[in-house]
């Protein structure tokens, strides 16, 4: 069309210049042309339709199949890296279910000597299975679990890309085993589902990852195992949620009997009749308030029966398991030759967030409270 | 052809070698800017495609390895997986399971009771089940008279059930109601009568 425009008018004789200008600039839209085909049918699939036909390549598929291939690779090692990850940490909350177990019977206010004795033993080589497990885990961990992928644009998180695929692998797994009654098949039906939580938890991860394990003591330990339980889903952790809700109600009663004994010395030893003191005729606890009611009475040989009250009162206040302590009404009958009995009836709280569980101690360190 | 017209001639030719030079500048600009752009692209790409299927081939080898080493330990986590299924049956089962709650419970009387040291329990009542996020629970009443020494063990032995090697019941206290019959908690030899509600967990 230039040429066209160019040619109007034009005159006979012909410059040789202008010729091969002309060549040039025809050479330079054929070349253009022919390097946008090309770059569009190497980069893009808007000539698909022709590529194809003549089973030309194209570079940017090969490409987009490449990443396809490594994402599929990668989520398939990052599949059995879970499922391994999964039944290391089957094991670890197996045996943390025992030392948990142990812990607290070793820290426990109640229990006998005995059971400490053996709780103390467990302990030890409880602690040698799960280091054994946690460093499985943490070289598991220590894996690449994405690839980055060279793409022409940014697509997104890769991050998020390779954990979507390993769910969608698993949840595929998990689907086509669903309906199998095979008791194998139900375990790994089930293992699938639980694997799933795992994949992408970036929290389990870095407390593995950012954990010395032998930097721990036990009660160190004892809180590692609670927390990697609060962070995998299987039914060992939720019985471990269940338990960590328990109150150790004979370790409260406990409490209740030694804060008494620093007010009545006599107390527990049947001497009530005879000098009088503190006794008890009911307890009511309840879980649900966190509520504690004491009925009982004070005897004195002298008139002093409201000032053990008040004490008994402050004691249990100064208690790290109870708060609001009190009784508003005092009252007493009797002489000062029969003595003096005023009844005694305390509600109180424990303390809020308080857990029995709380009060581990170290294993080496006698729970002083047992010290009567 | 006259001078005038040579001239015009020539006028006109070097106007057109002018256009066309002007254009080829354009194209030029234009066709190398987009060709050296999508050059880069391509040798992008290219290198991609490269470093993809070393990428490949390396992960093949790795599925291999992940692969037989998973294989290598799931009989472990199998006899594990059995293992913990079984334990959990027992302490978390998957229904309410009160007949044999109510044989673990007679078993814990006869485990503890003894001439001198009391311990019966004379009404057991389950209540309806209460359903949680994670779980469901059977709440169930008890009603006891004991030792003080028998009713220390007694609260042990639900404040440390759940234990898989124990076997026993996943349980805890929800609430106590207790008095003394002889009005005092002092010596074992008391007589302690309480009602106990006690949780029953089990699977949702």
């Amino acid at each position: 069309m230039a040429e066209n425009i160019l040619d109007k008018n034009s005159e006979k004789p012909r410059s040789v210049v202008l010729v091969l200008v002309k060549l040039f600039f025809s050479f330079l839209v054929i070349a253009s042309v022919g390097s946008v085909l090309f770059f569009t049918s190497q980069l893009t699939n808007k000539l698909e339709g022709i590529t194809s036909n003549f089973n030309l390549a194209n570079i940017s598929n090969e490409l987009a199949i490449h990443n396809d291939q490594i994402l599929d690779n990668q989520t398939e090692i990052n599949f059995y890296r879970y499922l391994k990850i999964k039944g290391y940490f089957d094991n670890f909350s197996y045996f943390g279910d025992f030392y948990i177990q142990s812990y607290e019977v070793l820290n426990s206010q109640t229990a006998s000597e005995n059971e400490k004795y053996e709780a103390r033993m467990s302990l030890e080589n409880l602690k040698r299975n799960l280091r054994d497990y946690f460093l499985k885990l943490n070289e598991e961990y220590k894996n690449p679990f994405i690839i980055n992928l060279i793409v022409k644009e940014e697509t997104g998180s890769v991050d998020i890309m390779f954990k979507d695929a390993l769910v969608d692998l698993l949840n595929e797994k998990a689907l086509s085993i669903k309906n199998n009654t095979d008791p194998q098949a139900k375990r790994d039906y089930k293992n699938y589902l639980d694997t799933r939580v795992l994949a992408g938890n970036n929290a389990l991860k870095n407390l593995i990852l950012n954990t010395d394990f032998d930097t721990l003591d036990s009660l160190g330990l004892y809180s590692f195992i609670k927390n990697i339980n609060s962070l995998v889903v299987n039914d060992l952790s939720t019985m471990q949620e269940i338990k960590d809700q328990r109150i150790k109600w004979s370790d409260i009663i406990d409490e209740i009997e030694l804060r008494t004994k620093q007010i009545d010395n006599y107390y527990t030893q049947d001497y009530y009749d005879d000098l009088g003191g503190i006794r008890y005729t009911n307890y009511e606890f309840d879980k649900k308030d966190r509520s504690i009611s004491i009925v009982g009475e004070t005897k004195r040989i002298d008139t002093k029966n409201f000032t053990v009250i008040a004490n008994l009162i402050d004691e249990l206040n100064s208690s790290d398991f109870f708060e609001n302590a009190e009784m508003r009404s005092f009252n007493k009958s009797g002489d000062l030759d029969e003595g003096y009995t005023a009844n005694l009836k305390l509600n109180l709280d424990l303390q809020e967030g308080f857990s029995t569980n709380d009060m581990a101690l170290d294993i080496a360190e006698e729970p002083k409270l047992l010290n009567k | 052809m006259s001078d005038a017209s040579k001239n015009i001639a020539r006028s006109i030719i070097k106007r057109k070698v002018r256009t066309y030079l002007l254009l080829i500048l354009l194209v030029l600009v234009a066709a190398g800017t987009y060709s050296y752009l999508k050059f880069n692209e391509y040798i992008h790409v290219k290198d991609g495609i490269a470093s993809t299927a070393n990428s490949l081939n390396s992960l093949g080898t790795v599925i291999v390895e992940e692969k037989s080493d998973y294989q290598n330990t799931k009989d472990d986590f199998n006899n594990l997986s059995k293992n913990i299924q079984s334990s959990i049956e027992d302490v978390f089962p998957s229904i309410d399971d009160y007949t044999n709650l109510t044989r673990q419970i007679d078993l814990i009387e006869s485990d503890l009771v003894t001439t001198n040291n009391p311990f019966e329990i004379s009404s057991i009542t389950y209540q309806d089940q209460i359903e949680e996020d994670n779980y469901k629970i059977l709440p169930v009443k008890l009603s006891i008279s004991s030792s003080a020494n028998n009713f220390t063990k007694f609260l042990h032995h639900i404040e440390n059930s759940g234990n898989l090697e124990s076997g026993v019941r996943l349980m805890d206290v929800s609430s106590i109601k207790l008095n003394f019959e002889d009005s005092s908690r002092a010596g074992d030899s008391s007589i302690i009568n309480f009602n106990v509600q006690i949780n029953a967990y089990f699977q949702k």
